[in-house]
């Protein structure tokens, strides 16, 4: 047997070690997303006694009365009820939502920067704290609902089923074809030595793959529907009873109202 | 009891906040060596107690008012360093978003109320106890030793107003701060607490000890577990009674406003006149726009609310690196 002229040939490498290479940053990288959809469990506290059809509308609501306002005692008033909430939330859900909105409240306030240089510094906290109730509120609702939940949500306001069912899909299909992906570059770590200079070339060859991949993938998927009968119309199985927890949601919200018109 | 800024020289200001340091940080070391992680979110619980007492103000006769503190409470419950976390924390808030205290001045109030107050209340209360060992023993120990340490924070807080004239003068002989010596300064800041505000400390710290005896008694031993629902229910409860402490409307002794000083002292001292200026987000527990004392219930739930996130969030101890 004769091998090919390339395998006979002598590598003079010497893999340098040092930095984390680029494949496995990008494995770390997925691995971790990954993990944080898989690890969406309802550890929302008291919010998961919520129906997800009473929070959506609440939380929107909400947000935009935030927006809406002008007076900074209304705005107080909410960042109060929000600081409440957040100190009966548990532990990981409550550190996750501080630094969403401590962040987005610091990047909004180092955007408005200029602005306080050149002396317009009259609503800055006012913004700064609008962004930062907005971000915490809608993050609260986004962990502390599961997306099926969140569907059932959408189906009872008559969110159009080809909008849920291209949601549904793409949340799905974000898991499944990531850990494709991982599939793909934990494939390339394991054949590549060392520091690779070509790292970019690589990742452009796993994304054609994955596309090529979710086109088989979506053809599949269709047959299955088609097998089971599926005719793109989602049904709600049953619609559970308001709970105290939704009416606590209720009256807070109508609080809120009330003090919006009174302080504007 | 709150120093506000300008009132003590900067030299002064940096000798205290330079002597805290060293106390906050044995303090930190101590609470991750001894207390259990169960137990830490009980600091924010008591630090939002002090938070709540120090807004009830008790009108003292004279034309000032004073409040409890605190301190020895916490100690008894918490301990006497994991207390001073929790004072420490509670004044910084305090000072930060309130505008009760100075920022400058901090380390001049942590001194007197969040090391001075329970450390020394707490060093009181178990030497009481040796000899006064039945339940009633204790409270009456717990009440002596909360007495003697709000008047013994307050005599502290009154030799920093005093040395100042004597410290600090400008060429005409005119002190730059703070302008009442010590024969002024201790009388007019032992009296009040000498009388009403050791009274409310001794109210407030035999009240609550008997309601987290009568609730649950586990949560005074240091190791047991703590019921968060029922400590929660008490500070709703001080929550809801906080605009009680507006009832006593004059600022409390060396706590004036500019204005308020140059009006009853002819002029103003130099180094307050171009001192350091900080405008507090809700000052004097106000918010504009809404009902003073509405408003004094929302300073108290935020204040609250942010001292519990803060205990909540904060990991003393660090997490043991699995991978290594």
């Amino acid at each position: 047997m004769e091998f090919p002229e390339w395998l006979t040939r002598n590598d003079d490498y010497i893999p340098d070690g040092k930095r984390a290479s680029f494949i496995e940053k990008n494995i770390k990288g997925l691995a971790e997303i990954l993990a944080g959809l898989r690890s969406r469990r309802r550890s929302g506290g008291i919010l998961n006694r919520v129906q997800p059809r009473v929070k959506l509308p609440a939380v929107v609501f909400l947000i935009f009365l935030v927006s809406l306002s002008r007076s900074p005692s209304f705005v107080w008033l909410v960042s109060v009820s929000l600081l409440v909430l957040l100190s009966v939330l548990p532990t990981q859900l409550l550190k996750r939502i501080l630094a969403l909105g401590v962040m987005s409240a610091l990047f909004t306030f180092v955007t408005l920067l200029p602005a306080l240089l050149f002396g317009f510094s009259n609503h800055i906290e006012l913004i700064v704290a609008k962004v930062w109730l907005t971000v915490s509120f809608s993050g609260l609702l986004a962990l502390s609902t599961s997306w099926y939940e969140m569907t059932g949500a959408l189906k009872f306001f008559h969110m159009p089923d080809l909008f849920i069912l291209i949601l549904d899909i793409t949340l799905k299909y974000i898991a499944v074809l990531g850990d494709f992906a991982l599939a793909m570059f934990y494939a390339l770590k394991i054949r590549s030595v060392g520091h690779s200079e070509k790292g970019a070339q690589s990742l452009a060859g796993i994304a054609g793959t994955l596309f090529l991949k979710s086109k088989t993938m979506a053809d599949d998927l269709f047959d299955a529907m088609t097998c089971r009968g599926f005719t793109g119309t989602y049904k709600r199985r049953m619609r559970p009873a308001f709970h105290l927890a939704d009416d606590i949601c209720f009256v807070f919200i109508g609080l809120l109202i009330a003090a919006f018109f009174i302080f504007e | 009891m709150h120093i506000p800024d300008n009132y003590l020289s900067p030299q002064t200001c940096l000798v205290m906040g330079a002597a805290m340091v060293p106390v906050l940080a044995v303090s930190v070391r101590r609470v991750k060596t001894k207390m259990s992680e169960s137990r830490l979110p009980l600091i924010g619980v008591g630090a939002a107690l002090s938070f709540l007492m120090m807004m009830f103000n008790v009108p003292v006769p004279g034309g000032t008012t004073a409040h409890a503190v605190g301190g020895t409470l916490l100690a008894i419950i918490l301990g006497p360093e994991a207390a001073c976390l929790a004072i420490a924390a509670a004044l910084l808030i305090q000072s930060l978003f309130f505008g009760d205290g100075g920022i400058l001045a901090l380390g001049a109030n942590l001194f007197n109320m969040a090391f001075v107050m329970p450390f020394a209340g707490y060093a009181l209360y178990r030497f009481l106890s040796i000899w006064l060992k039945s339940e009633k023993g204790r409270m009456v120990a717990a009440a002596i030793a909360a007495y003697v340490a709000i008047n013994l924070a307050a005599l502290f807080a009154g030799i920093e107003f005093g040395i100042q004239p004597l410290l600090f003068t400008d060429a005409k002989g005119l002190p730059l701060y703070s302008p009442y010596p010590l024969q002024v300064s201790i009388p007019a800041m032992l009296i009040p607490h000498l009388t009403f505000a050791g009274a409310a400390e001794i109210i407030f710290t035999t009240g609550v000890l008997a309601f987290v005896e009568k609730v649950s008694p586990e949560t005074l031993h240091q190791s047991g577990p703590v019921a968060y629902k029922k400590m929660a229910g008490l500070l709703l409860f001080l929550v809801m009674l906080t605009p009680l402490g507006l009832l006593a409307a004059a600022s409390a002794w060396g706590e004036w406003n500019k204005q308020v000083l140059s009006r009853s002292l002819g002029y103003l001292p130099s180094g307050m006149a171009h001192g350091f200026d900080y405008r507090a987000m809700m000052a004097g527990y106000r918010i504009s726009g809404i009902p003073e004392s509405l408003g004094y219930i929302l300073s108290a739930v935020a204040g609250c609310a942010i001292l519990i996130i803060v205990f909540r969030v904060i990991r003393f101890k660090k997490k043991k690196d699995v991978r290594s």
